[in-house]
C-alpha cells in the first residue's frame, strides 16, 4: 500500500526523472501533477475533500491578508485616538475568519471520522429512554491522510493570521502544500514557513541528495518489511483474540507491538523522507530515537515530534495565553505561588493538548483514555517532582548518573508500553483486560515450554527480531552520540560502501516478511 | 533588563541567564516555564504577548526576550 | 553515472546468484509460507513420464483427481492447483512443468484467467509472477530458515505426492441452489487475454495439446464468463469444456457433489468432473494406457493408497473436522 507497493518506485523514478528534466522554474508544477495523481489514485472521489480544504485555506488566508492591509492602511488615516477601537475591530474579523476556517475543516474531519461512534452512542443513549432510533453512521469513508493534511492546512492560515507569513495568492501552490505526495499518508505535518518554499523552489539534481535519499528509504523498507511485517503476525494474533492469552504471550505481543508501531511509523516516513530528499526536499523530522527518552515527556518531545510541535502551537499556547486562563493563573498565583499553583495553570492548559491528542487518533473512549494516561502520568511527573528531587538529595543520589539516566530510560520504556497496549487494544475494556492478563497465567513456564513459539513466529522470526532489534540500537546509540552514520559509511572507499548497501538491500529481500504465506500489514497511522 | 533577569531566575534559580545563549536548545526552557512566563512579562511591562511572538527565536537569550519586550512595548 | 549503471548491473548479479541459491532442489521442502508445494510433485516423478497436466486454481486442485484417470484409462496425470492461482501464474507453473516433463496434453483451468480485481490489481500480480519467476528469490526468500539450519537433508530428495496434486476432501455442504446476479467489472483484461495467448503458444511450441476447461463452481461462473472463452476457443481452434452448462452428458449434483455451498467440489464431485474428462481425452487424444507397463508400477501402488486415504473409515474421527485438509503441506484453502 502507498509506499510499499511495485508500483510507488516506478511512480518515484518517473517523478523524479520528469522533476529533473522540466525548466527550474516549472518544477513545482511536476510535484503537483504527481502528487494529485498520487491522490486520486487512492482517494479516488474523495479527493473532493482535500479540494474543499486547499480552498477554504487559500480564500481565507487571502482573506486575512485583506483584512491586514486594511488595517494598515487605517493606520495611516485615522486619528490616534481611535486606532485602539480600530484595532480592535480589525482583530476581531481576522478571528472571525479563523474561527471559521478552523470550524469548517475540522467539522469535516468530525463528521467523517467520528460519525460512526457517533451514531452509536447516540443510538445506545436512546435506548436508556426507550426510544427505538437508528441513526445510521455513515459508510466509513476516509479521505487519505485527511488527519495529517487538515493540521497542516489549518496551521497555514493560522501563520497568516499571526503574521508569521503571507497568504500565497496562486491556487495551485497552496494545493501543492496540501497534497505534497511524500507526506500525504503519514506526515510528517509540515510548516508553511519550512516546506512551501522548497516545494515551490526548483531543485537542481543532487548525487548526495540521491544516495542519501536511496538510503533513507532502504533503512525504512527494511523496519517495515523485515521489522514491523514480521512482528505483526505475532501481535495481531494475540491482540485479536486476546481472550485466549494471558501471561508471557500478552506481555511478549505488547513489547512487539511497541516494536512494531515504531518501525512501521518511522520505516514510513523514512520512505517518504527519503523519497523527498532525492528531489531535494527536506522534510520536517517526525522521530528522534524516542526510546532512550528518560520522561514521558521527552518522549512526547522525540516521537512524532510533529504532532506534538503542532498540538504546542496551535493548542497549548493559544489556550495559555487566552484572557480566561492568564487571569486564572494569576488568580491562582496569587493565592499560592508555589509550585502547586505553576502546577495547577499548566494542567488546566495541558488538558487541552491531551484530549485533542487522544481524540485526533479517533472518537471512542480509548483514544481518549490513551490521551489522558500521558496527560495524568505528565501531572503526576510534575507534582512529585521537587518532593522527589528533595527525597534524592537526602538519599544522596546523584540524578545525572548513568545508572540513574538508564533507570529513567527503562521506566520510561515501560510506561510507554502501557500506553501502546492502550492505544492497540481493541477497545478500552480489552486493554484493562489484556493488562490484567499479563500478571496472570504462566509466566516463566511460557518462556521454557516454547509456547511462545506458537504464535504465529518461530525461533528464527525471533532471532531475525532480535537482530533486527540490536541494528537499530547500534544505529540509535550512534546517532546519539552525533555520529551521522550516512556520512561515515559515505567516506569510506567503493568497495565497502556498496558492500553496506548489498547487504541492507539483500537483507530486506531475504529476511522481508512479504509473498506467500505472509501478509502485509496496513500502515497503522495511515488509518487516523 | 534587570526585572527580566529577576523573572527568568523564578524560573530557574540555578541558571546564569546573563549567559545562556540557547535558553531552549539546551532545555532550560521548555513550552511549560514559557507560558509560565508569560503573565509576569505582561504585567511587569505591561504588554500583551499573543502566541505569534511565542517563537523560539524570541527566547534564545536574555537579550532576545528583552528585544522582543522592547518591541511589544513601542507596537502598542 | 557508469556508477550508477555498475551498480544496478552488479545489483542484477548478485540477484540471480541467489536466486539459484534459493532454488528449492525439490518440491520435498514442506514448509511455511512457501508456494504450494503439492503442485509441484511432478518434480518427483519420473523424467517424461506425465502425459497430462491440468493446471489452474483451487477448483481444479479439488476438481481433477488423476488417480481416478489412471485407474480408469491408465493415463498419467498431475494437477499443479494453487489456490488463487492466476493466468500468470499457470504460465510460469507449466514452464516449470516443461522443464522435467513433456506432457502430451495440458488441461487448463478458466477461472484463473478471468482478472480477480481491478486494472492495477491485475498489473501488479502480472508484474509479481514475472519477477518470482526471473528471480525466483522473491518466491523462495523464506527457504533462508531451512538454510540456516543446516538441514539439509530435506532439500535433498524428490518427493511425489500420492494422489498427484488432487486436494482430497469428503465434506458436503450442498449449494443453496441459486447462482448469485454477481458482476465482476469489466470480464476480461487485455493484461490476462494475452498472458492466456502466452499460455496457447508455449503448449503449441512444445506439441501439447490444451483443453480449455471450466470445472463446475457455483459462485464465479457467470454467462459473460462461459461466452468470452467460448469466443476465444473458437478463435484459437481449441477445445472448451464449460462444465457448468450441462455438456452432452456431463451433470453435476449441487447436493452431493461440494464440499463448501458451492465453491469447491469434493471427492464425489472431482469423481465425476475426473471421469468425464478421461473420456474425452480417451476419445479425442492418443494417450497411452500405462497399468500394465512395470516402469509404472509405482503407480498402482500408490493407487491403493489414494484408496486407502479416501475410503471412509469406520471408526469416528475426532481429530479430523470435515473439510480438513489431509494432506500434509498444502497451503490453507481459501
Amino acid at each position: 500500500m502507498y509506499y510499499f507497493s511495485y508500483a510507488y518506485p516506478i511512480f518515484l523514478g518517473l517523478t523524479a526523472i520528469a522533476y529533473f528534466i522540466t525548466p527550474m522554474k516549472k518544477r513545482w508544477g511536476v510535484l503537483l501533477a504527481a502528487s494529485l495523481s498520487f491522490y486520486l489514485y487512492y482517494a479516488r472521489f474523495l479527493t473532493v475533500f482535500l479540494l474543499f480544504t486547499s480552498l477554504t485555506i487559500y480564500l481565507c488566508a487571502i482573506w486575512i491578508d485583506k483584512i491586514d492591509a486594511c488595517a494598515a492602511l487605517a493606520k495611516e488615516y485615522i486619528p490616534r485616538e481611535k486606532r485602539a477601537e480600530y484595532k480592535n475591530k480589525f482583530l476581531w474579523q481576522k478571528k472571525a475568519v479563523v474561527t471559521l476556517l478552523v470550524l469548517l475543516n475540522f467539522g469535516v474531519l468530525a463528521v467523517l471520522k467520528y460519525s460512526g461512534v457517533a451514531s452509536d452512542s447516540m443510538n445506545a443513549f436512546l435506548q436508556l429512554f426507550h426510544v427505538q432510533a437508528h441513526f445510521h453512521p455513515l459508510p466509513m469513508l476516509l479521505p487519505l491522510g485527511i488527519s495529517f493534511y487538515t493540521l497542516q492546512a489549518v496551521s497555514y492560515v493560522v501563520d497568516v493570521y499571526r503574521g508569521k507569513i503571507k497568504a500565497n495568492r496562486n491556487f495551485a501552490q497552496v494545493l501543492l502544500f496540501v497534497c505534497f505526495f511524500a507526506q500525504i499518508v503519514e506526515g510528517p505535518i509540515g510548516r508553511y514557513d519550512h516546506l512551501a518554499p522548497q516545494l515551490y523552489e526548483g531543485h537542481r539534481f543532487n548525487w548526495q541528495n540521491f544516495t542519501y535519499g536511496m538510503q533513507l528509504i532502504l533503512w525504512g523498507l527494511f523496519k517495515e518489511i523485515v521489522i514491523a511485517d514480521r512482528a505483526n503476525m505475532l501481535v495481531s494474533r494475540v491482540m485479536d483474540h486476546y481472550t485466549k492469552y494471558s501471561g508471557a504471550a500478552v506481555g511478549l505481543a505488547t513489547l512487539l507491538y511497541t516494536l512494531q508501531l515504531y518501525a512501521d511509523f518511522s520505516g514510513c516516513i523514512d520512505v517518504a523522507a527519503g523519497s523527498a530528499q532525492i528531489l531535494g526536499i527536506h522534510l520536517t523530522p517526525n522521530f528522534q530515537r524516542p526510546f532512550f527518552s528518560r520522561s514521558v515527556n521527552e518522549f512526547w518531545r522525540r516521537w512524532h515530534i510533529t504532532l506534538g510541535a503542532w498540538l504546542r502551537d496551535y493548542v497549548f499556547y493559544p489556550v495559555s495565553l487566552s484572557k480566561p486562563l492568564v487571569q486564572f493563573s494569576r488568580f491562582i498565583r496569587r493565592k499560592n505561588s508555589s509550585h502547586l499553583g505553576k502546577w495547577i495553570t499548566a494542567g488546566s492548559a495541558l488538558l487541552f493538548v491531551w484530549v485533542g491528542m487522544g481524540i485526533w487518533h479517533g472518537a471512542g473512549w480509548k483514544y481518549l483514555a490513551y490521551g489522558m494516561y500521558y496527560y495524568l502520568l505528565m501531572m503526576l511527573g510534575m507534582l512529585f517532582e521537587p518532593a522527589i528531587a528533595k527525597a534524592c538529595k537526602a538519599i544522596h543520589l546523584n540524578r545525572e548518573a548513568v545508572p540513574f539516566h538508564l533507570f529513567q530510560i527503562l521506566r520510561t520504556f515501560v510506561l510507554v508500553n502501557i500506553g501502546m497496549l492502550l492505544f492497540r487494544a481493541n477497545s478500552l475494556q480489552s486493554a484493562v483486560s489484556m493488562f490484567f492478563s499479563i500478571f496472570r497465567g504462566t509466566g516463566a513456564s511460557a518462556i521454557t515450554n516454547g509456547s511462545l513459539l506458537r504464535l504465529g513466529l518461530d525461533a528464527k522470526d525471533f532471532a531475525v527480531l532480535a537482530f533486527s532489534v540490536l541494528i537499530l540500537l547500534a544505529v540509535g546509540l550512534m546517532q546519539e552520540k552525533g555520529v551521522s552514520l550516512r556520512r561515515t559509511v559515505g567516506e569510506w572507499p567503493l568497495p565497502a560502501r556498496w558492500a553496506v548497501y548489498f547487504a541492507g538491500i539483500f537483507a530486506v529481500i531475504i529476511f522481508g516478511a512479504y509473498g506467500t504465506g505472509y501478509a502485509p500489514a496496513a500502515l497503522i497511522y495511515a488509518g487516523f | 533588563m534587570d526585572k527580566l533577569l529577576e523573572i527568568l531566575r523564578g524560573v530557574n534559580p540555578d541558571v546564569d541567564f546573563t549567559k545562556e545563549k540557547d535558553l531552549f536548545g539546551s532545555h532550560i526552557l521548555d513550552s511549560l516555564s514559557l507560558v509560565m512566563l508569560i503573565p509576569d512579562l505582561e504585567e511587569t511591562f505591561d504588554i500583551e504577548i499573543t502566541p505569534a511572538d511565542l517563537l523560539p527565536e524570541n527566547f534564545e537569550s536574555a537579550e532576545t526576550i528583552y528585544a522582543m519586550i522592547t518591541r511589544l512595548q513601542e507596537n502598542g | 553515472m557508469i556508477k550508477g549503471v555498475s551498480f544496478v548491473v552488479l545489483f542484477t548479479l548478485i540477484l540471480s546468484a541467489f536466486s539459484t541459491l534459493f532454488l528449492p532442489e525439490s518440491n520435498s521442502v514442506f514448509y511455511d509460507n512457501i508456494k504450494s508445494t503439492v503442485a509441484r510433485g511432478f518434480y518427483g516423478e519420473p523424467k517424461n513420464s506425465l502425459d497430462v497436466i491440468a493446471v489452474g486454481n483451487s477448483n481444479i486442485e479439488s476438481g481433477f483427481s488423476p488417480m481416478e484417470l489412471w485407474n480408469q484409462y491408465g493415463i498419467t496425470g498431475y494437477t499443479c492447483g494453487e489456490p488463487f492461482q492466476n493466468i500468470f501464474q499457470a504460465n510460469n507453473i507449466l514452464s516449470e512443468v516443461l522443464t522435467c516433463q513433456k506432457p502430451k496434453v495440458v488441461i487448463l483451468e478458466t477461472d484463473g484467467v478471468f482478472p480477480l480485481n481491478d486494472r492495477t490489481d491485475t498489473l501488479y500480480q502480472s508484474l509479481d509472477s514475472r519477477l518470482n519467476h526471473m528471480f525466483p528469490i522473491f518466491e523462495y526468500h523464506n527457504l533462508w530458515k531451512i538454510m540456516f539450519s543446516g538441514n539439509t537433508a530435506a532439500v535433498s530428495s524428490d518427493q511425489s505426492n500420492p494422489s498427484r496434486g488432487y486436494l482430497y476432501s469428503r465434506a458436503d455442504l450442498p449449494f443453496s441452489g441459486r447462482r448469485p446476479n454477481q458482476r465482476y467489472g469489466p470480464v476480461m483484461d487485455q493484461i490476462c487475454s494475452s498472458a492466456l495467448d502466452g499460455f496457447d503458444n508455449l503448449c503449441r511450441k512444445n506439441h501439447i495439446q490444451l483443453v480449455l476447461v471450466y470445472v463446475p463452481t457455483a459462485y464465479s461462473w457467470n454467462q459473460e464468463r462461459h461466452d468470452w472463452m467460448e469466443n476465444y476457443a473458437v478463435r484459437h481452434s481449441l477445445p472448451f469444456l464449460d462444465l457448468n452448462t450441462s455438456v452432452s452428458d456431463f451433470q453435476i449434483d449441487w447436493r452431493k457433489d461440494t464440499r463448501d455451498g458451492g465453491t469447491h467440489l469434493n471427492l464425489s464431485g472431482a469423481q465425476r468432473v475426473t471421469l468425464y474428462l478421461g473420456s474425452y481425452l480417451h476419445q479425442h487424444y492418443d494417450l497411452p494406457d500405462h497399468r500394465k507397463d512395470l516402469a509404472f508400477r509405482q503407480w498402482n501402488e500408490d493407487y491403493k493408497r489414494y484408496l486407502k486415504m479416501t475410503t471412509p473409515k469406520p471408526t469416528v474421527h475426532l481429530g479430523n473436522p470435515p473439510g480438513k485438509r489431509l494432506i500434509a503441506g498444502s497451503p490453507s484453502a481459501r
